[in-house]
Formats: structure tokens, C-alpha cells, sequence
């Protein structure tokens, strides 16, 4: 049997996937349907300072036609704060087993933080989160990533409400800033009960090559916007880590919260391998609808099935040890890289980027010489790419350029032992069991 | 009977760029080899990629002055994209010759044409035939800073492009707005004025630092046959649909004596231009045909009838109008030699036809039988330097092929070795 709930500083939830505080939160129509569809949480629109968004909030950093990035400028929540505090009541009346947490923000002002937490309590509400990361429109307000970059604030702020709220507390983190575990240790020393990271990043998507204008171009004016989706995700993963590391973090087993490009099963696994708790997922979901939620617990569960996990608790934080300082990465490791001759489509990628990037140790040998059993099969086939072992220092750059599936493969240096030739590699990979491509990049759930 | 349109749709800019993001990037890559002008395809695919369509456009027109052509006309499975590496992967080639095309049109309709080039005139060259060999030397050799003056003896020039390639695949407009491109140079073109007939290829060799022949080939060689007279030739047949639809006399059956890729495309330009029937008449067996798979899979698609191992014997005639053939089947297994050709004895049947065709393949050019320069096989004898063994005298295109592909893609990359070797002789 595979049990997929959690809990959270004290909040039940019947699965780790929680909406993140965003535009598929701002109302309970929205929310009702996410929790109808399965996920397990929502962290509500923030609400608090009364704001005004604008039209034409986003804009986004694609390749070709797929969406890498999404930018915003939209602000928090700017419907009446007594409509959204309705809707919470009821929302969590009607889903007593989802996790229903608020975010909240205000300006720098105690009165108004203490004021607002109250209200929000009376809500019925799970949780707070305490927006300290919104990068754009808040900080000129003095809030949002204003509070959240500064340590002595974020002590300050989240000390304010822990002191008037006996609800679990979530401090959400803000990415920018120098050494994230200051502002975490600064959060914690305020009272909160778990952390959340990452918010948006501040960022300028693109410049319209005709017009000058800087996008998303809001009557012709932009301003820095926040970045979220896909292409943060290796900084947010980084960032979890770091959290998830600290010693305070680990002691005192702080939940942590999630999220920052989480697009699939697969990228949650890896923050739940990293340490969080419960994932949130705001970009994926603005992209594709509160259907992902199907494919999520799908993935989770059966690569739960294979690993022969029963619970998130069996891995959860498993993949902290395997990072530790630069210095102490074992300096005898040795991979070189191999060709499949067999798979090799001679678009000399290869040997282009190894030649002018790497180690120049790929070389263009006469295919017939060099594999006199290779069949001959049209014209223009008359050299192949082969390494150099002896100069290549296993850098992979080859294997990352390489557009067929397993042609280049990284084995480990005691290959050097074996003599390393085409009609032996196959062999020789598997005697070493060293599919290091098939392991890491493509592993799936079963 | 009315003018036939382009039958691939251009590629729009996302499409275009779509196309072009499948682009490996190759170093070394096999499609820049397959390519007889050898254009440097991986940049200028990279370059549409990106939103520089001028470009790409320059990367294609350095090395292919009729690249627009090119990237309508080239049998690319057979080039560049039946040498694309994708494929290997299972997965269609890069559309290269869509992107040049799509290139190439932006370049025109966004674009100042390329300004002149600084023309010396201290040497001439004259260039016989404003065919894709022709432009292609002419321009080449301005770019060189050489004058070339290029006599035509049609109307319109640009050779077959102009008159024959059917409209479907790459219309008039298209042909003559690079044909203006090439003038833009600063070449002039005379045309109605025939070698042989206006001048003399002596009076070219003494006015002129050099001649460049390029001539192309003729019109089918006759059958042999009795009423051979009411049959079309495929050229004339293709010229005049192009050109001039209406002149084409009404019929219920259009026969097409022949199973090259000219009597393909007439097959094709009958049925669009016609709708009626449409059948095909070969000689030998399907393998036995040098048109390119993917053309004969059209006229199956199309409903073509092919009659195989099947011989015209003669045009049967009634008042003065041809109203069918008398045809017999070939004995499989004869070699069909000429010798063996005219005793099959096989079964004669009567096919009933008001227009024929003969796509019998080209005539090598006739005329230059009179004149001192040696030929081979019909076609003009050239060295590696594209010389005739007539001092001065180069000729390139179709009418050098002896073997090879006959292509517009061949023919330019003549044009432009022929203008160097004609440069380098002058320094
Ligand atoms: C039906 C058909 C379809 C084809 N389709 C394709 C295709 O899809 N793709 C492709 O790549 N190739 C195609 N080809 C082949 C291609 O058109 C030729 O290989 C190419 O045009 C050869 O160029 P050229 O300059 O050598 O000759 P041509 O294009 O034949 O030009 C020769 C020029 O010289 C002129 N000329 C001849 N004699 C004289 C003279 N005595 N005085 C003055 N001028 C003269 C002619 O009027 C003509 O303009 C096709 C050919 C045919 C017949
Ligand atoms: C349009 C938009 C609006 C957002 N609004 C809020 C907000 O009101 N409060 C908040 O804490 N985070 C807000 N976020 C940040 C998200 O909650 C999340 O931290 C961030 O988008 C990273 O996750 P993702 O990559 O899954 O989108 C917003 C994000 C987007 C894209
Ligand atoms: S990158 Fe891969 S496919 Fe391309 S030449 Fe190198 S080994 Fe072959
Ligand atoms: S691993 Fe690095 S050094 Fe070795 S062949 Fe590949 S690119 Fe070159
Ligand atoms: S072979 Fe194909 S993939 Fe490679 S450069 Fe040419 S078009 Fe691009």
C-alpha cells in the first residue's frame, strides 16, 4: 500500500501537492475545482495591502514554440479582502481533509500585520505564509522581497504575527538574495514554524526587437518582473538544498515547503529527495489547468512502487548526503568518453565542441579503416568520430552535445585496462555496469 | 484551360523557424556535400532559426545566384535532404528546400536587391543561352568584376525555368524575378538573337575575351514513326501550358509516350491543366525508368494509367485529326535494342488519343554539329576548366551532361566554376 499524505507542521494533507500562492488561488471557485481534481493543498492568492494589478502582466521566455519561462508583474490579490476571507471560511468547510493555508502581506506597519493575521484566523484557514518574496510592485511599497531580503526585518515581521496567531506559521523565502540561510535563520529566529521557497525571480524576459519595448510592455512601459516556471527550477532545487541543509533546518526537522518550476512527478520527486515536505506548483498549472494533478500522483505512486517506498517519509531528504564541498569530491574518479559507431549519425557535434571547447581529443578517422565490420550503407558515409583515450579527461561535454540517445556513453577509467574497440564496447559497458546516461537522465518509474 | 498555381504553400515565419530549430547544426554536414553549389545550408538554416532572414539569404545567394529557384526545383531527396543526418534518426530531413525557398522570398519582398558590383570592363565575356548555366556565369563573373553579355534566342529569358518547369512547381514570376536579380548586376540580356542564325560563334570569338556556351539541349528526338507530325513535343506541350493555356487544343484523351521525369511532369501538368484522361505510355518495364521514385508515386496518386512494355506503332488520323495510336505490346524479355525494336510481334491494340505527347528525353544540340568543336556523345567535350577544345570557348548546363544529373542545381554550379576558370584566365 502507498500512503501519499503528509503532514505539515501540524496540517494534514492527503497528498504533497499543494497549488503555490498564485493566480490559480485567487478565488474559491478556482480553488474548490483544484481540490475537486486531487491536489492536496492550495496556499491562497495573498491578500492584505489593498493594490491594483495591470493588463498585460505577462510575458514569457520560449524556445521556438515551448514555453521555458513565464514572467509577471502581477501583484497580490486585488479583490475585496473581506470576499477572499468568505470564500476561505467556506473552501475549507467544504475539504476538512486539504491543506488550506493564507498567504498574507502588508505594509511595514505592525498594526495592519496584526490586524489582517486575526482576520485570517477567524477564517478557519490551516496555515499561514508570510509573502516576503514578491519582487515587483511590493518592494517599492516597502514589503514583499523588501522584508524578505532584509534578515532583521523578516525577524522582525514574522515575530509581529507569531505573536498574535497560534495557527502553523510558513515564512516563504525570497531567492533574492545573497546567502538564502540568513534570511531562513532570520525566520526562524522570528518563530516560524516551517519555510517555503522560492518565490519569483526578478528578471527582464526580453526586449522587442522593433520597438524597443521591454516586455511584458504595459503601455509601452515595463518594469522588473518576477520569473517563474521550468527555468528556475535547477536555482530553486539549489536553493532547497541549501535550506534544507542548515543545521537549525535539520535539528529541529523544519518543514519545508517546496516549489520553483515544478513541472512533472519527476521534479517534485527530486525537492522531496532534497528535503521538502509538500511541493507547490503555480506556472505549470497557469500553463496547463488543474488536470497536471492526474499525471503527478500517477508518476509519484508508481515510481514510489518500484523503489519499493510506502511513504514520502521512506525518502524524503535521501539525496541531501550525496552533497558535500567541492573539496571533498574524489579527485581519482575518471570517466572517459566512448562512441557507438552503431548509433553514430556523423553530425561531428561532437567533435566540434571537444575540438574548440574540451580537449580536442575526438578525432575524424576513416569509418572502413577503423571498423572494417561496420557495413557500408550510402554515399556519404566516410569518416567516423573516435576519442582519443589517453587525452580525454571525461569532461562529457561531448555526451551533452550528442542528439542520439546513449551513442556517446561515459565509462569509467578502468576501461583504460581493456583494449576499447566497438566490438568489444558493448561488453565492456555492460561488465562495468556503468550506464551512467540510462540511470540518471532517463531512469522513469518503472 | 488556365494557369496553374504553385502547389506548395510557402512557409510562414514560425513555421519557417519552426523548421529550421530541427536543425542539428552539423559540423562537416553531409547535406552541404549532396548540394552541387555546395551552399553552406547548416548557417543559413541557423540564421532563419534566428530571425536573420537577409542573412540567409546572402549565405544561399553566394553561392547559388537561383536560389529561389533552387529551392523549388532541386530534386532535394535526392541532394541535400536525402543526405540529411535526421533521417538517421528515424525522423523526416530538415525541409531545407522549403527554408531556401522561404529565404530567398523575404529576401526578395523585405529587401533592396543586392547593389551592382563594380563591373571593370576591361574584359568580355559573351554567354550564349540565358538558361540557369548562363545566369549563373554571368552573374559570377560581374561579381568578379567582368562585363558578360548573354544572348538568348527566345522571347523571355531564363531558359527552361522560364518556359518548361511546370507552374505547380515553380511559376514565371519566380524565374524572371531572378533573371531581373542577375540584370541588376549589370548584365545585359539580348534576347531573339540565335547563334547560328543572328551571328556566328567566329563573331563572338573575335569581339568578345571569351565565349561561354550554354545552350541546353532540344526538343525529343523524333519516333520514327507514320502521322508522327500531330504529336506534341513535351517542351512545346509544357511551354505552352505555362505560358499560354489556352492555346492548347481541347481533347478527351491525352496520351504521354515516355516514363521520364518529363513525361511525368506532363502527365501532371495534363491532368491539372485538362482533368481528363490522362494516360502514360513506356516502353519498358517501371524499373526500368529514370524518373525519380517520388515523382512516379505522383502520377499514381494521380490516376494515371501506365501501360507498360507497350510501343507506339503509328498515329491514326482521321480528316486530318488524330484520333488515336496503334500501339503493340513489347516482349518482356527482348533487350528492346533498336534493332530488336522494330520486330516485337506482339498484341496491336488501338488507344483512342486527340493530343500525344513524346517525352522521349532531350536532343543534344544539333546545330554545334557544324561547327569546329569537338563533342562527345552528342554532348559538347569540356575539361575540368569547362573548356571546349576550341580556344576561349567554354560551355557548361545540360549541354555538357554526359552523365549526371540534368538539374538546375548542375547547371548553375557550371555556370559559377565556368566563370572562375574563365576569371582565372584572364589574370
Ligand atoms: C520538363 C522538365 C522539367 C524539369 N524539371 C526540373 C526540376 O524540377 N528540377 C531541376 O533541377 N531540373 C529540372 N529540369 C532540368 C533543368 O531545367 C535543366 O537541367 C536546366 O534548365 C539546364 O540549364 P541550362 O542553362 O544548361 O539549359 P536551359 O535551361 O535549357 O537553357 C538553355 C538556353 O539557351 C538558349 N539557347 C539554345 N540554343 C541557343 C542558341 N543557338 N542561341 C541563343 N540561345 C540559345 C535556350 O533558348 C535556353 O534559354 C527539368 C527539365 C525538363 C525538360
Ligand atoms: C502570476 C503569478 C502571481 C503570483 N502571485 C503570488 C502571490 O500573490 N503570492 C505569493 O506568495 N507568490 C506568488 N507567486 C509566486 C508563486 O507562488 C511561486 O512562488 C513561483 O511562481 C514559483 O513557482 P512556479 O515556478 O511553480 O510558478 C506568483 C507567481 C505568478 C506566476
Ligand atoms: S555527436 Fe553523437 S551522433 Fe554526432 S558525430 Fe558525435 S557521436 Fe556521432
Ligand atoms: S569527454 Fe570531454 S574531453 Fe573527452 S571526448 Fe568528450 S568532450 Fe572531449
Ligand atoms: S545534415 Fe540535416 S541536420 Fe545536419 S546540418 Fe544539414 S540539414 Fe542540418
Amino acid at each position: 500500500m502507498i500512503e501519499l499524505s503528509i503532514e505539515f507542521a501540524g496540517i494534514r494533507s492527503i497528498n504533497p501537492f499543494w497549488l503555490a500562492s498564485g493566480p490559480p488561488t485567487n478565488s474559491a471557485a478556482q480553488v474548490n475545482a483544484a481540490f475537486e481534481a486531487g491536489f492536496g493543498g492550495a496556499v491562497w492568492k495573498t491578500i492584505g495591502t489593498a493594490v491594483e494589478n495591470v493588463s498585460n502582466r505577462y510575458s514569457s521566455y520560449k524556445k521556438w514554440d515551448r514555453i521555458l519561462g513565464l514572467n509577471n508583474l502581477e501583484l497580490i490579490s486585488d479583490r475585496p479582502l473581506e470576499l477572499n476571507l468568505k470564500e476561505i471560511q467556506e473552501v475549507k468547510k467544504r475539504w476538512p481533509d486539504r491543506a488550506l493555508i493564507v498567504s498574507i502581506m502588508e505594509e511595514y506597519d505592525r498594526g495592519k500585520w496584526e490586524e489582517l493575521v486575526k482576520k485570517v484566523e477567524a477564517s478557519g484557514a490551516d496555515g499561514i505564509e508570510l509573502n516576503f518574496g514578491c519582487p515587483h510592485g511590493m518592494p517599492e511599497r516597502g514589503t514583499g522581497s523588501k522584508i524578505g531580503q532584509d534578515p532583521t526585518l523578516c525577524r522582525e515581521v514574522t515575530s509581529w504575527v507569531k505573536r498574535v496567531t497560534r495557527l502553523p506559521l510558513i515564512v516563504k523565502l525570497t531567492p533574492n538574495v545573497t546567502d538564502i540561510t540568513q534570511t531562513a535563520q532570520a525566520a526562524m529566529e522570528g518563530g516560524a514554524s516551517a519555510l517555503s521557497l522560492i518565490n519569483t525571480i526578478p528578471s527582464i524576459t526580453g526586449v522587442d526587437l522593433d520597438t524597443f519595448e521591454v516586455l511584458p510592455s504595459i503601455g509601452g512601459k515595463s518594469s522588473y518582473s518576477g520569473y517563474s516556471g521550468e527555468a528556475i527550477k535547477p536555482i530553486a532545487l539549489g536553493l532547497t538544498a541549501k535550506v534544507a541543509s542548515m543545521q537549525i533546518v535539520q535539528e529541529k526537522k523544519v518543514p519545508i515547503s517546496a516549489m520553483g518550476g515544478i513541472s512533472n512527478w519527476r521534479d517534485s520527486v527530486e525537492f522531496l529527495l532534497l528535503g521538502a515536505i509538500s511541493v507547490q506548483l503555480c506556472s505549470a498549472v497557469m500553463l496547463n489547468g488543474f488536470r497536471i494533478i492526474d499525471d503527478l500522483l500517477s508518476g509519484l505512486k508508481h515510481w514510489m512502487q518500484a523503489k519499493g517506498f510506502s511513504s514520502i517519509a521512506d525518502f524524503r531528504g535521501k539525496s541531501l548526503s550525496h552533497i558535500v564541498p567541492f573539496r571533498q569530491l574524489e579527485p581519482t574518479f575518471k570517466l572517459i568518453a566512448q562512441i557507438d559507431p552503431q548509433k553514430c549519425i556523423r553530425c561531428f557535434l561532437c567533435y566540434i565542441v571537444c575540438r574548440d571547447a574540451a580537449h580536442r581529443c575526438i578525432d575524424l578517422t576513416d569509418g572502413k579503416e577503423l571498423y572494417a565490420a561496420f557495413p557500408p550503407s550510402g554515399k556519404h558515409e566516410w569518416m567516423f568520430p573516435k576519442v582519443r583515450i589517453e587525452d580525454c579527461v571525461g569532461c562529457s561535454l561531448c555526451q551533452h552535445v550528442c542528439p542520439v540517445d546513449s551513442c556517446i556513453e561515459m565509462i569509467t577509467i578502468e576501461a583504460k585496462n581493456l583494449a576499447v574497440r566497438p566490438d568489444i564496447q558493448k561488453k565492456l559497458s555492460d561488465a562495468i555496469g556503468k550506464k551512467v546516461t540510462g540511470e540518471v537522465l532517463y531512469g522513469c518509474s518503472d | 484551360m488556365e494557369f496553374l498555381k504553385e502547389s506548395l504553400p510557402p512557409l510562414s515565419l514560425s513555421e519557417a523557424i519552426g523548421e529550421a530549430s530541427r536543425c542539428l547544426y552539423c559540423w562537416n554536414p553531409p547535406c552541404v556535400t549532396a548540394c552541387p553549389t555546395s551552399i553552406e545550408i547548416p548557417k543559413f538554416i541557423k540564421r532563419i532559426e534566428t530571425g536573420d532572414i537577409r542573412g540567409a539569404a546572402e549565405v544561399i545567394l553566394k553561392a547559388n545566384v537561383l536560389g529561389g529557384t533552387c529551392g523549388r526545383v532541386c530534386p532535394v531527396e535526392e541532394l541535400c535532404e536525402g543526405a540529411c543526418v535526421i533521417t538517421k534518426l528515424n525522423k523526416p530531413s530538415v525541409a531545407i528546400g522549403r527554408l531556401q525557398r522561404f529565404a530567398i522570398d523575404h529576401f526578395w519582398a523585405k529587401q533592396q536587391p543586392p547593389s551592382q558590383w563594380h563591373i571593370q570592363k576591361k574584359k568580355k565575356v559573351a554567354i550564349v543561352g540565358s538558361g540557369p548555366a548562363g545566369l549563373s556565369c554571368a552573374a559570377t563573373l560581374a561579381q568578379l568584376g567582368i562585363e558578360a553579355v548573354i544572348f538568348e534566342k527566345n522571347r523571355l529569358p531564363g531558359g527552361l525555368s522560364t518556359y518548361v518547369i511546370p507552374s505547380f512547381r515553380e511559376p514565371i514570376e519566380v524565374s524572371l524575378k531572378e533573371v531581373e536579380a542577375v540584370k541588376k548586376l549589370g548584365i545585359t540580356i539580348h534576347t531573339e538573337k540565335e547563334l547560328g542564325k543572328d551571328f556566328s560563334l567566329e563573331e563572338l570569338r573575335t569581339a568578345y575575351d571569351a565565349v561561354f556556351l550554354a545552350i541546353g539541349l532540344g526538343q525529343s528526338p523524333q519516333l520514327q514513326i507514320p502521322g508522327e507530325v500531330y504529336f506534341l513535343d513535351s517542351l512545346e506541350f509544357l511551354s505552352k501550358a505555362k505560358l499560354e493555356p489556352w492555346s492548347l487544343p481541347d481533347a478527351n484523351n491525352i496520351v504521354i509516350i515516355g516514363l521520364g521525369n518529363t513525361a511525368i511532369d506532363c502527365a501532371l501538368v495534363a491532368k491539372k491543366i485538362a482533368k481528363e484522361q490522362v494516360s502514360i505510355l513506356y516502353r519498358k518495364r517501371l524499373e526500368q525508368s529514370r524518373a525519380y521514385p517520388k515523382e512516379i508515386e505522383k502520377v499514381l496518386k494521380e490516376a494515371v494509367p501506365i501501360q507498360f512494355l507497350t510501343m507506339v506503332k503509328e498515329a491514326v488520323v482521321k480528316e486530318n485529326k488524330l484520333v488515336g495510336l496503334k500501339c503493340q505490346r513489347v516482349d518482356p524479355h527482348s533487350s528492346l535494342d533498336s534493332a530488336e525494336k522494330k520486330e516485337q510481334n506482339g498484341i496491336e491494340f488501338f488507344l483512342p488519343a486527340q493530343l500525344v505527347i513524346r517525352a522521349t528525353g532531350q536532343q543534344k544540340p544539333l546545330w554545334i554539329t557544324t561547327m569546329a568543336i569537338e563533342l562527345d556523345n552528342g554532348f559538347i567535350k569540356v575539361n575540368e576548366k569547362y573548356e571546349t577544345t576550341l580556344p576561349r570557348v567554354y560551355a557548361g548546363g545540360d549541354c555538357i551532361r554526359k552523365k549526371g544529373m540534368f538539374s538546375t542545381v548542375h547547371a548553375v554550379e557550371d555556370g559559377k566554376k565556368a566563370a572562375f576558370s574563365i576569371a582565372a584566365s584572364f589574370s
